[in-house]
């Protein structure tokens, strides 16, 4: 439905300086987009996952027409948009898409009612405008499917923040555009209004079958929200699929940091056999039942925090086939349905979460055990310093 | 967040295949190109065309490159005193100036002063104004002869200390005039600081005054630089305080000298020419200095940054003296020179205050003006040049601006810098480049109207530009781009969106142009002919006259006209208080 073949664009001179005064490392000839190739099929939910500055604002952007890539080129539905080589390139107002902004771009001195009517008002949809009753339908009916249908005569900046971020959903749909494009739309609400705001946009998006692509730098809300991930760095597509694939099975060290993996622990691997392996790591021999990496490969052995079973080294070892590592509680974490630890295991510390009464106290010996199922590999890429703005977490289990 | 049912099939019907889709336009509309194209040429048509004529009158004499226009300009009474007398009164009413507005903002902002109102008040009167009734108000209050304050001295003490003809006379006047810019500035930047800052430091254990001197005043750095280039290249212009003040006193300025050469038959347009440099040079060096403490022209006081809840220092037991030169302040700035300026209009020749005076007082001078031909046909033209001229500089700035903020465009930055460029040219220089080029031109312009609706449209497009690209910084862009995205062309969004969200701004922007408009002296008079006066133009004549009373009375209307437009920009502002995000 939409499809983007080998999208390029230079930063400006600007943007690059932007950038680098949010810390992100800039080179003077670095692409903003390089050479990206995506497809979204029809009525897919589809999220571009990065850091600030990875380009997927400006991907997005590219698509919306607000900004001009240098090479590429972007169909929808069958229609070419933008073209380098033919030389095309469709103004914003002729896309006819619908995008919700990060900062909602509610127009101020409009009610909420003329803020979802305009592009009713503007679009020559179809060729020719909607008479008047149409439109007041239309824009009725978005208003009721955001839950806005008794504010139509309200001054559009007395609603609140969440309300406002659906007039702004509300005026993205009015048009029934065959794609919605969201930039960050659930960054500037509080936590408690993101996530219920979360399944708000996924139950419209399937009653309405619009195709949304949708920007966030928040892992959770990708994977909560997509059909399909992907996950970008500095101009490049990373990784592309399901949250589960994303989640389970990093095909980068970035996307495994990014997806929130703190223990990643480097090592080679020795021995592969029937798809078994055996890792010699920072943290003594790991055992893996799914290896697709050959041997004498340097890898980071992946260990999900949730996956680890925690329990006092003085208990006898029950009778698991995995992994087991023995360390010191360093510290703890109450966070309520959960307890964070931190095992030092022997120069590594490792995060594990365990259920809110197995907490153990600071300075307990434990025992730690995973099970080599649940065990994965990241093939390790990692020659300098990765170019995010996101620092190594403060707790990554790196030798 | 329960939401109300709705029936998904009809919002999930495929959407329409917009037509049109089959011959995409390729590039952006067609009026967007087309209002860039003409708005750059006409701006820089404005602005560069003048200054190349002025560079060329200078330096060029029959065809080849001469310095005689300098030497003749500057060779008789040596080459000193005239620029020395300019640079001491542009820095001393620089200084002035800013120790009082900063000492003012710092003090209505930052402290429990008492009256802090009344800071405002006595901010807003000197600056609308104009100098031209400034100087002849103080000359009523403290010359050698007339001067009110002589005679109380006088009468008290027998002696007669003040002499407003003189360099301290001619800083004085000035520095009071340009002190409530300096306050408006800095009262702005004081008020955009973050007061946690110096909690900052006194919970680190400095003293109050160590506080000042070393969080404060350095924060506020940049703020003075750039308000005290302000001062420094408006005291450098100005032309009717050095004229009125310091001619009888035979002080010479830069500019009372180019209006003198300009008076002489045959005109010296060389010589004339070279000093118009020589000022420009001056003023650039400021521009230059100030830049670097980070101090620009392009601050502007109209400008609110994130506001901060202000935290008051106590004054404790100085309070009462606060108080009481903050009602002195206000006395000596606003309602003596007013004062006078009224008491005067009423009486049919200027006498002290006496049981004479008081019994001759009447309304003889305003019937006799309000019946004078020229009077009305001076206010007429004023009106005229000053709403076409704050209607042009609003249009050119809005689609400057617009162009520079908003786009990246190449050559972006040299537009915007052209735009800003009239703010370091002297008026009296501009009106000088601006009589050549219509001199040189053979339009029939020369001796019009029109010709001063240029002068103005170039002398105030900056101010246009600071009122026009503050308003659309405040303006998030993706109001706009949301605009195209909804199917809205380049023409429908500046309709629809832009104009309505930036008007308050535009309009604010159009009314100080009126104001600054309506005091406009120093390019006017070197292009106005006879019956296209200006009112400031007349005033002008009047006191040359010695028609002291039509001089106070005139400037009483004057003072009210502005005093109407100051409180509609006042009441647009605070009622069309746009709220973006």
């Amino acid at each position: 439905m939409l499809t983007i073949a080998g999208l390029t664009k230079n930063f400006g001179a600007e943007s690059s300086r932007r950038l680098r005064g949010r810390g992100v490392t800039v080179g003077p000839r670095t692409l903003a987009l390089n050479g990206i190739d995506l497809e979204v099929t029809q009525g897919q939910f589809h999220t571009l996952l990065g850091p600030s500055g990875c380009g997927k604002t400006t991907l997005l952007r590219s698509i919306a027409g607000l900004e001009r890539p240098d090479r590429g080129t972007i169909t929808l539905s069958g229609t070419t948009m933008y073209s380098s080589e033919k030389g095309i390139n469709v103004s914003p107002d002729r896309r006819g898409l619908g995008m919700v902004f990060q900062s909602y771009a509610i127009w101020p001195h409009m009610d909420v009612y003329r803020n979802v009517a305009f592009p009713l008002t503007v679009r020559r949809a179809g060729g020719e405008k909607l008479s008047r009753p149409e439109q007041r339908a239309r824009v009725e009916e978005a208003l009721a499917a955001v839950g806005l249908a008794d504010y139509a005569g309200r001054q559009a900046t007395n609603l609140s923040g969440g309300q406002q971020q659906r007039l702004a959903v509300a005026r993205a749909l009015v048009t029934r555009p065959a794609l919605v494009l969201l930039d960050e739309p659930l960054s500037n609400l509080d936590a408690r209004l993101r996530e219920s705001m979360r399944f708000e946009l996924k139950r419209l998006q399937r009653e309405t079958g619009v195709t949304m692509v949708y920007v966030t730098h928040d892992q959770s809300e990708a994977l909560a929200l997509s059909d399909v991930v992907t996950v970008m760095s500095a101009g490049n597509i990373e990784q592309s699929g399901h949250p589960e694939d994303i989640y389970d099975q990093p095909s980068s060290l970035f996307v495994a940091r990014f997806v929130g993996a703190p223990n990643l622990v480097p090592g080679v691997v020795e021995h592969v056999a029937d798809g078994f392996g055996r890792i010699a790591s920072d943290a003594g021999r790991i055992t893996v039942d799914d290896c697709s990496l050959p041997a004498g490969g340097r890898v980071r052995v992946l260990m999900r925090p949730e996956d680890f079973t925690i329990a006092p080294a003085s208990e006898e070892p029950g009778t698991t086939t995995g992994n087991s590592f023995e360390g010191v509680v360093t510290a703890t974490a109450f966070e309520g349905e959960r307890v964070r630890h931190h095992v030092k295991v022997g120069e590594l510390t490792f995060e594990c979460h365990s259920e809110r009464h197995r907490a153990l106290p600071d300075g307990t010996a434990v025992r730690l055990t995973v099970p080599s199922a649940r065990v994965r590999l990241v093939p390790d890429d990692e020659t300098a310093a990765p170019a995010t703005a996101r620092d190594e977490p403060a707790l990554a289990a790196t030798g | 967040m329960t939401l109300t049912e709705t029936p998904p099939e009809r919002l999930a019907s495929p959407p329409p295949e917009p037509a049109g889709r089959r011959f995409p336009r390729p590039r952006m509309p067609r009026p967007r190109t087309l209002a860039l194209l003409v708005t750059a040429a006409v701006v820089v048509y404005l602005v560069a065309a003048p200054l190349a004529i002025l560079l060329r009158d200078a330096f060029v004499k029959d065809g080849s490159l001469s310095f005689g226009g300098f030497s003749r300009a500057l060779g008789e009474s040596g080459v000193g005193s005239t620029l020395w007398n300019t640079v001491v009164f542009a820095i001393g009413s620089t200084l002035l100036g800013m120790g009082l507005g900063t000492v003012l903002a710092y003090l209505s902002t930052r402290t429990n002063a008492p009256l802090r109102r009344l800071v405002y008040v006595s901010s807003i009167i000197p600056l609308i104004v104009p100098s031209i009734l400034y100087a002849p108000s103080w000359v009523f209050l403290s010359s050698q002869d007339i001067g009110l304050f002589n005679e109380i001295t006088d009468g008290l003490l027998g002696v007669r200390p003040f002499n407003v003809f003189s360099m301290e006379g001619m800083i004085w006047v000035q520095g009071l005039h340009v002190a409530p810019i300096a306050f408006l500035f800095m009262a702005s930047a004081f008020r955009a600081m973050d007061p946690s800052l110096e909690e900052a430091a006194r919970t680190s254990g400095a003293t109050r005054w160590e506080v000042l001197g070393r969080v404060t005043l350095p924060l506020a750095k940049p703020a003075l630089a750039g308000a005290g280039l302000i001062l420094f290249v408006q005291s450098l212009e100005v032309f009717e305080i050095p004229a009125l003040l310091g001619l009888p006193a035979n002080i010479q300025v830069v500019t009372s000298q180019i209006y003198e050469l300009f008076q002489s038959y045959p005109i010296d347009f060389q010589a004339v020419g070279a000093l118009g440099v020589l000022l420009l040079v001056v003023a650039s060096v400021g521009v230059f200095l100030a830049g670097r403490t980070g101090g620009s022209l392009k601050q502007s006081a109209t400008v609110s940054g994130k506001a901060f809840q202000p935290r008051r220092a106590d004054l404790g037991r100085a309070r009462p003296y606060v108080g009481a030169f903050l009602v002195l302040y206000f006395a000596v700035v606003v309602v003596l020179p007013l004062g006078v300026l009224l008491y005067a209009s009423l009486l049919p020749y200027y006498q002290t205050p006496g049981a004479d005076a008081f019994a001759s007082m009447s309304f003889d001078n305003y019937t006799e003006i309000l019946g004078d031909p020229s009077v009305l046909i001076a206010f007429k033209n004023t009106v005229l040049v000053t709403v076409g001229a704050a209607a042009g500089v609003m249009i050119l700035a809005t689609i400057t601006s617009w162009f520079v903020v908003r786009t990246r465009i190449r050559g972006r930055g040299v537009l915007d810098a052209v735009a800003f460029a009239p703010i370091i040219v002297p008026g009296l220089v501009l009106g000088l480049a601006i009589g050549f080029v219509y001199l040189h031109v053979r339009l029939p312009i020369y001796a019009t109207l029109w010709i001063i609706l240029i002068a103005y449209m170039t002398r105030f497009l900056p101010y246009g530009m600071r009122y026009a690209s503050a308003s659309m910084r405040s303006i998030s862009p993706e109001l706009e781009e949301s605009a195209y995205v909804s199917g809205a062309g380049w023409l429908t969004t500046v309709r629809r969106i832009l104009l309505p969200l930036a008007a308050p701004g535009m309009i604010s922007g159009f009314i100080y142009v009126l104001i600054v408009g309506f005091r406009e002296l120093q390019s006017t008079i070197l292009l106005y002919s006879p019956g296209r006066e200006t009112v400031s133009v007349l005033v002008w004549e009047e006191y040359q006259n010695g028609g002291l009373s039509a001089v106070a009375a005139i400037g009483v209307l004057l003072v009210l006209v502005l005093c109407v437009f100051v409180g509609l920009a006042f009441l647009i502002g605070g009622r069309k208080g746009v709220r973006v995000q």
